[in-house]
């Protein structure tokens, strides 16, 4: 279990709470809220240890696009990189809608 | 499905269960894998105390299965290809609950992934999926395995295939029925397109994710491929 934190400058606020994902094997659970400030801050719960610089390159990836300033949650049971892409992907799509 | 009719998987009968992903391999000997990314000490290791690779969910090659081998620690996973011609038997979730394999373990009462499964099958036979179940994951490992590898802890990953759509009334029936049990299952509707998650689909939302061959995908109905490839990522 390691538990990684982030925060990255966001551009805009997000109007909602959205939860998406699930709790299961290879999979994660993205839950996104309002942040209490004008950044973005990410903690992520991974039962995998020992891949930070992985995390950090999907999450930069995925601020430079989306920039809300939300505080995301993200509790991951040993997702593949672009598993994790995609449920961040439809929450910013689920915020949006 | 590579062809190779000399096979073991292929000299069976065409009514038999065939192999897909979840799907355990017994391999004949450690030196017909091919490494996908160099050859791990600790997988070397874990194949000679159980001979079993399991089927990834990625395009087959041509005569090659895609497999994955576990070590006894979390991390330790890693992916190789198994000639067909080398797989020595094989074993389908389906085949593991058709035969109760569960009730062969020794000390399973003390494991509630293991105990819990004849309950598990009441829930399944109640809602219509007899013959259509199976425990994947660890479970499915240690049954067709027989090396302990199922803790206390575990998870139970259950895998079910729905060849026709399911009502979303249906699913949350059947997630109800499994929520209730007093250990975390994790279930998986494997459609002729892939699979997603029992608990996502349960909720009833407009877009969820796929797992399929060529990567994770978000679809609004995981039985239509038109839908599938709209919103691909």
């Amino acid at each position: 279990m390691e538990r990684i934190e982030l925060d990255y400058p966001a551009r805009h606020a997000v109007p909602r709470r959205v939860h998406v994902g699930v709790v299961g094997s290879g999979d994660l659970e993205v839950l996104l809220e309002p942040s209490p400030d004008q950044r973005a801050h990410v903690l992520v719960n991974t039962s995998v240890d020992g891949f930070g610089v992985v995390w950090k390159s999907v999450l930069d990836r995925f601020f430079e696009r989306f920039g809300g300033a939300a505080s995301i949650e993200i509790n991951d049971f040993g997702a593949t990189p672009g598993t994790v892409m995609l449920r961040l992907e439809q929450a910013a799509e689920a915020v949006r809608a | 499905m590579p062809p190779e009719s000399s096979s073991v998987i292929h000299s069976r009968t065409s009514s038999e269960p065939r192999p897909a992903v979840h799907t355990l391999l017994r391999l004949r000997h450690v030196d017909e894998l091919i490494w996908e990314e160099g050859r791990p000490d600790w997988a070397v290791a874990a194949l000679e105390l159980a001979p079993w690779v399991v089927v990834r969910r990625v395009e087959p090659r041509p005569r090659l299965w895609p497999v994955g081998i576990r070590g006894g620690l979390r991390p330790q996973r890693c992916a190789a290809w198994l000639p067909d011609a080398a797989v020595a038997d094989f074993v389908t979730p389906e085949m593991l609950a058709t035969t109760r394999a569960w009730r062969q373990r020794p000390c399973a009462d003390t494991i509630p992934a293991l105990a819990l499964l004849d309950e598990v099958e009441a829930i399944l036979q109640a809602h219509g999926y007899a013959g259509r179940w199976g425990p994947g994951g660890s479970v499915g490992f240690e049954l067709a395995s027989t090396l302990p590898c199922v803790s206390p802890a575990s998870d139970l990953d259950l895998v079910l295939k729905v060849p026709e759509p399911l009502g979303v009334r249906d699913a949350a029936a059947l997630w109800a029925a499994l929520s209730r049990l007093p250990l975390r299952v994790d279930v998986l509707l494997e459609t002729p397109l892939g699979a997603v998650a029992l608990a996502e689909y349960a909720r009833g939302k407009s877009v969820m994710m796929l797992r399929t061959a060529l990567g994770a995908r978000l679809v609004a109905d995981p039985w239509l491929a038109s839908a599938a490839s709209a919103l691909s990522a």
